[in-house]
């Protein structure tokens, strides 16, 4: 499969704060990837760089096979931005930025942002600085639909906005970019929307990419299992094992999450001396699997 | 590669959606006070004569046109900071970067758009000032007031581009020392109201403010490579 977006070898620190150090994706042509990472393990850096906005110290992003650096002015036609926080020019009405935005693409379609305009009932010469936080995520979506790009870049896109506000974007963003076969990479604090919405996700913890892979893979076999031990002291013994990933104990209770079998943790917790009752599996959404991986601190 | 022709219509039409109100204002302001100020002067040659008036000219070299001093700076700074205060409101230069233009190219149009109307807001003004004074003055003494004149409009567009390039700069310390630039070179825009003191100094003053243009340039290379305190 084609890869539309390509980062090789990213290190980008600020200072001498170290964000990641030879990060390196891609993503394949027609599929929406998630970027998922608790706040600081450098998503909003990511989308700078891959927006043209941050130039990594080292490595590099290709889009189209171009580099972003020094891309073409006219492929930037070709990848629809989402800037955090829905922004827009402010200054101007409805209208007025559907009239801007028409002269700048050659392959404008105003249809799919009137519509969406009307489904929200705000006037044509309503001004973007009035407008709520959820109209406004609207508007920069209505845009993005309009201006027709191959890649949509979106940065945040449910910060700010109600449950249903975010679920009449997510709706219309999966069916806009499956219909066309549209390649987009999202960020987003909230992870039951990227759920509902992406094919891929990449979870990053500090300085690295924990995994890449389909969400519906990723949920089919990553575990969340539970038990009850009287040596709760002796969890230590499995914090360094890297096929287990962050058991917490509460009183006599643990958690932890795993790609392993049920068979091959017994026989782990075995090998390890370990004495545990009421070992149980629960099949986790993909908040859980974040949080499992990642850790809750 | 898009041409240039067809990136100044909609940048054009962006800027014209936030400076129309202020040029307006500036046209009404700039208009009023130039008439005014000439007022003021028809006057005076109505109540003293032109004789009085042309000896007042040459004996303490008045100028009639003080009253205009201040304004092209003011008008330059409003300019700049209405242009591009809601470019850097929540980074929406970003939105102008990402569109399908060259980069260099879409900053020279918006200061490209800047400076026409600047001079059209000027021209306007020096128009009323000198439409009054060329038929009442001989040509030495409407010289003698053009000359005075013409540092203020020049310190009005040098105000514009070190306060774009100020407003338009993503890092404190660049930003701190774009106000000094400014102030410093406002100051020599601005050392003597004496006419002719600037004649030897023109090109001086077109090198400062062509200078002073290219550093938005600048500061809008430093916010797209993410520079930042």
């Amino acid at each position: 499969m084609t890869a539309i977006i390509e980062c090789k070898n990213l290190t980008h620190s600020y200072g001498k704060r170290l964000i990641y150090e030879n990060l390196n994706f891609e993503v394949p042509k027609g599929r929406i990837l998630g970027l998922l990472g608790k706040n600081g393990t450098g998503k909003t850096t990511t989308i700078n760089i891959l927006s043209g906005f941050l130039r990594p110290q080292r490595g590099a992003c290709k889009i189209f096979g171009d580099d972003i650096q020094s891309m073409p002015a006219s492929l930037r036609a070709n990848i629809g931005l989402l800037i955090e926080g829905h922004v827009q020019y402010q200054f101007m009405t409805i209208e007025q930025i559907e009239r801007f935005y028409s002269q700048c693409y050659p392959k404008w379609k105003k249809e799919p942002y009137y519509e969406l305009m009307n489904k929200l009932k705000v006037a044509p010469k309503q001004r973007i600085s009035r407008m709520s936080c959820g109209q406004r995520s609207q508007v920069a979506l209505g845009l993005i639909l309009a201006q027709d790009p191959e890649l949509l870049i979106l940065d945040d896109f449910s910060l700010g906005l109600d449950p249903g506000y975010r679920r009449l974007f997510v709706d219309y963003l999966r069916d806009y970019a499956s219909s066309e076969n549209k390649t987009v990479f999202l960020t987003s604090h909230i992870i039951q929307d990227m759920e509902r919405l992406v094919d891929d996700c990449i979870i990053m913890d500090y300085g690295k990419i924990l995994l890449q892979q389909p969400v519906k893979q990723l949920l089919e076999t990553i575990h969340c299992y539970q038990f009850e031990t009287d040596e709760a002291s002796h969890i230590d013994r499995l914090i360094d094992d890297n096929e287990l990933y962050n058991p917490t104990c509460l009183g006599k209770k643990v958690e932890l999450y795993s790609f392993l079998t049920k068979d091959a943790l017994v026989k782990k917790m075995h090998d390890v001396s370990i004495d545990y009752q009421h070992l149980s599996s629960a099949q986790v959404n993909l908040e859980d699997a974040f949080i499992g991986l990642t850790g809750k601190y | 590669m898009i041409n240039i022709q067809y990136m100044i219509r909609p940048l054009f039409y962006k800027e014209w959606m936030k400076t129309r109100w202020f040029l307006l204002l500036t046209f009404i302001v700039l208009v009023g006070v130039s008439s005014y100020a000439m007022m003021v002067f028809q006057h005076a040659v109505s109540r003293k004569g032109m004789e009085h008036l042309l000896i007042m000219m040459l004996m303490r070299k008045a100028t009639l046109v003080h009253l205009v001093k201040y304004l092209p700076i003011g008008v330059g700074l409003g300019m700049a900071i209405v242009q591009f205060v809601p470019e850097m409101h929540k980074k929406c230069l970003k939105l102008t970067l990402h569109l399908p233009f060259v980069i260099s190219k879409s900053i020279g149009v918006m200061l490209a758009w800047g400076t026409l109307m600047l001079t059209l807001c000027f021209a306007s003004s020096f128009l009323i000032i000198f439409g009054t004074l060329y038929g009442p003055l001989p040509s030495e003494l409407l010289a003698q007031s053009i000359s005075t004149l013409y540092p203020w409009y020049a310190a009005g567009f040098f105000a514009y581009f070190m306060t774009s390039a100020t407003v338009l700069e993503p890092t404190w310390g660049w930003r701190i020392g774009y106000v000094l630039i400014t102030a410093l070179g406002l100051r020599i825009f601005l050392l003597s109201d004496q006419p002719f003191a600037y004649t030897h100094f023109t090109w001086e003053m077109i090198g400062l403010i062509i200078l002073a243009s290219t550093l938005s340039w600048q500061s809008v290379h430093r916010f797209k490579v993410g520079h930042q305190d």
